[in-house]
């Protein structure tokens, strides 16, 4: 009798340390949405092959190309931290990038995925390049992301919350609409045409 | 129960009812009852596969279900829901506990639910997020959150799904730079709870696949944490560890049927032993181990590199003094690798080393098949068989020796075995 209620004195307080992982994820995602910094990130093209793995497209941000300076000693899979600032329309772009954590502003984590030493300039990779849709609707996303974010005309973007280095992406733009509204006034015209 | 246990004592029971130790009444209440028992531990192990699957297909099913309206549902109720397989399994596994639930179909079937059910919360708390992967933390946590069901359900199927884990992200954090040896302290969770099972019957099915299981995954996390030493000193570290694996099998677990399944250390040494040295066998393997030149050892590269063919060759002497010399040749493989490294370091041709594993993995090959032939056991002349057919298989499409190089080798060797067989015969 003793070793059943030793074992399953074990296995709740297992059971919530389950549960509190779980929520505590909960609660810091939605914590930084909730309260942090809007950003608005414009779209850029990415890789067709990439464009769309199973339930997620994959995001690119002009954001993400950044200067820098002559004997930069960064190198491929280095974590920075990434400056944010808002440009004359109001989108994101990073200001800097340091080695060392900010002690204050917005900043996000980032990696480092090239740097081409002759442009003078590194392409970092930001923590919110992921947006997971149903497996139907994903292909028709794909298409519509890919034709709003060429480079003669790029009106897709997306809108991040930053808190202490972390960002979670709100929610994906097309043409000025959420993602799903754009698609579903899509799949209307293509109905009464 | 074993199933040859059974089928020696049914044997056995004619011959002493013959000579009235037995009565017939006796042997046929005792034949009775074996036969009952047998078909109660196929039952077992079938009820107990049934659970597991259940399981899997239940938790399976429910994902599937909520992923079809995911969308149209909040970012809120989505949450929500991420926590509702966690805490069905929660609840599922607690009952058992409560109930004290005995059966193994329902411990091992709970567990494995419980333990998808964490990975399904924190994938779709991911998702519902549009968290990019951060997979080492996800597996490690996954992992983490689910080794204790191992002692609290005394679920042994939770434990070669913990060991995938891990291995999984001893290769992700390795690639990501991170501190992949800890793997070595995950590794040990499961240590206590293995011993324990191989405690009550260390030959039974159950705790020689987790035994296997481990060592294997010892194994797979090692080499993926020894990854940078492994294009110059591969065949050392590989063959050092097969060989390892093999006598350790061979010492330690000496009274294992001779069934694959129950001796998961000999098969795992041998297999490993046998694919290095064929490797080794072909020159392309050896430019690429000169390429690995300019590399330097790490402390901990180092450490491993000297310490394996070290205990390999303790091992070796050990089974020796024991009179398990059977085992010697497989555990001789370490030497060679040595041998064969430094040969390279010292500049010597390539093809003398690949000479010396072709002729190592031929004599393995033929003593298996004599010593197969002499004891009639039927593995052993299989093994022999299987090593001397992939030699003679990948030297005639070996493409780095000319045609008349391999006929005339062929040829020899061929002459060889009539010339053996000539003597054996005149012998008898």
């Amino acid at each position: 009798m003793k070793k059943k209620y030793w074992l399953l004195s074990c296995f709740v307080l297992l059971a919530l340390v389950q549960i509190a992982l779980c929520a505590s994820l909960v609660a810091k995602w939605e914590d930084i949405l909730r309260t942090g910094s809007r950003y608005r990130f414009r779209a850029e093209p990415v890789d067709p092959y990439d464009a769309f793995r199973g339930r997620y497209v994959s995001l690119a941000y002009q954001a993400g190309t950044v200067p820098v300076g002559l004997g930069s000693e960064l190198k491929r899979g280095d974590e920075v931290y990434a400056r944010l600032e808002k440009d004359r329309e109001g989108f994101a772009r990073i200001s800097r990038i340091e080695r060392k954590e900010p002690a204050g502003g917005d900043y996000v984590l980032a990696e480092v995925s090239w740097v081409n030493t002759r442009k003078r300039e590194a392409r970092l990779k930001l923590p919110f390049n992921r947006y997971y849709m149903e497996e139907k609707i994903a292909p028709a996303a794909e298409r519509a992301y890919r034709k709003h974010s060429r480079a003669d005309k790029v009106d897709a973007y997306v809108t991040v919350r930053v808190k202490n280095g972390y960002g979670v992406i709100e929610e994906l733009y097309i043409a000025g609409k959420p993602i799903r509204e754009y698609l579903r006034e899509e799949r209307k015209t293509d109905i009464t045409d | 129960m074993r199933k040859n246990y059974i089928r020696w004592l049914d044997a056995e029971l004619p011959d002493l009812v013959g000579k009235n130790i037995l009565s017939a009444d006796a042997a046929a209440r005792l034949r009775r009852y074996y036969e009952g028992y047998g078909r109660q531990g196929q039952r077992r192990i079938i009820t107990n596969a049934f659970g597991i699957l259940a399981a899997v297909l239940i938790g399976s099913g429910l994902i599937l279900l909520f992923a079809h309206n995911w969308d149209s549902l909040s970012r809120e109720i989505r949450a929500v829901i991420s926590f509702i397989p966690l805490i069905i399994a929660q609840v599922l596994a607690g009952w058992g506990i409560w109930r004290e639930k005995g059966s193994p179909a329902w411990r091992e079937g709970t567990a494995i639910f419980l333990m998808l059910s964490v990975g399904v919360a924190l994938a779709l708390i991911s998702q519902t997020y549009h968290l990019s992967h951060d997979p080492d933390t996800f597996t490690l946590s996954w992992m983490l959150l689910s080794v204790p069901l191992v002692y609290l359900l005394r679920a042994g199927t939770v434990v070669p799904l913990y060991l995938a884990g891990i291995v999984v992200w001893t290769a992700i954090t390795k690639t990501r730079g991170g501190y992949s040896e800890l793997f070595w302290l995950w590794l040990v969770l499961p240590a206590p709870y293995i011993w324990l099972t191989g405690k009550k019957d260390l030959y039974r099915l159950g705790p020689a696949i987790l035994r296997g299981a481990f060592v294997l995954a010892f194994s797979i996390g090692t080499l993926i944490i020894l990854e940078r030493a492994l294009p110059r000193y591969g065949t050392v570290l590989i063959g050092s560890l097969a060989a390892i694996i093999y006598l350790g099998g061979k010492i330690w677990f000496a009274e294992a049927p001779p069934r694959v399944f129950l001796r998961p250390l000999r098969g795992l040494g041998a297999a490993g032993v046998f694919w290095v040295s064929l490797f080794a066998t072909f020159e392309f393997f050896w430019e690429g181990a000169n390429r690995g030149g300019g590399y330097i050892l790490s402390p901990l590269e180092t450490v491993f590199t000297i310490a394996l063919p070290l205990a390999a060759v303790c091992l070796l002497f050990l089974c020796l003094r024991r009179r398990k010399g059977s085992g010697a040749l497989l555990g001789a493989a370490p030497i060679l690798a040595v041998a064969g490294t430094f040969m390279i370091e010292l500049d010597c041709p390539i093809l003398v080393v690949t000479i010396l594993f072709n002729a190592y993995l031929f004599v393995l090959g033929l003593t298996n098949l004599i010593a197969g032939v002499r004891e009639r056991t039927v593995g052993s002349i299989n093994l022999g068989m299987l090593i001397l057919g992939t030699l003679i298989l990948v030297r005639f499409f070996d493409s780095d020796l000319s045609f008349v190089a391999r006929g005339i080798a062929f040829i020899a060797i061929g002459v060889c075995f009539l010339a053996t067989n000539y003597i054996l015969l005149k012998k008898k």
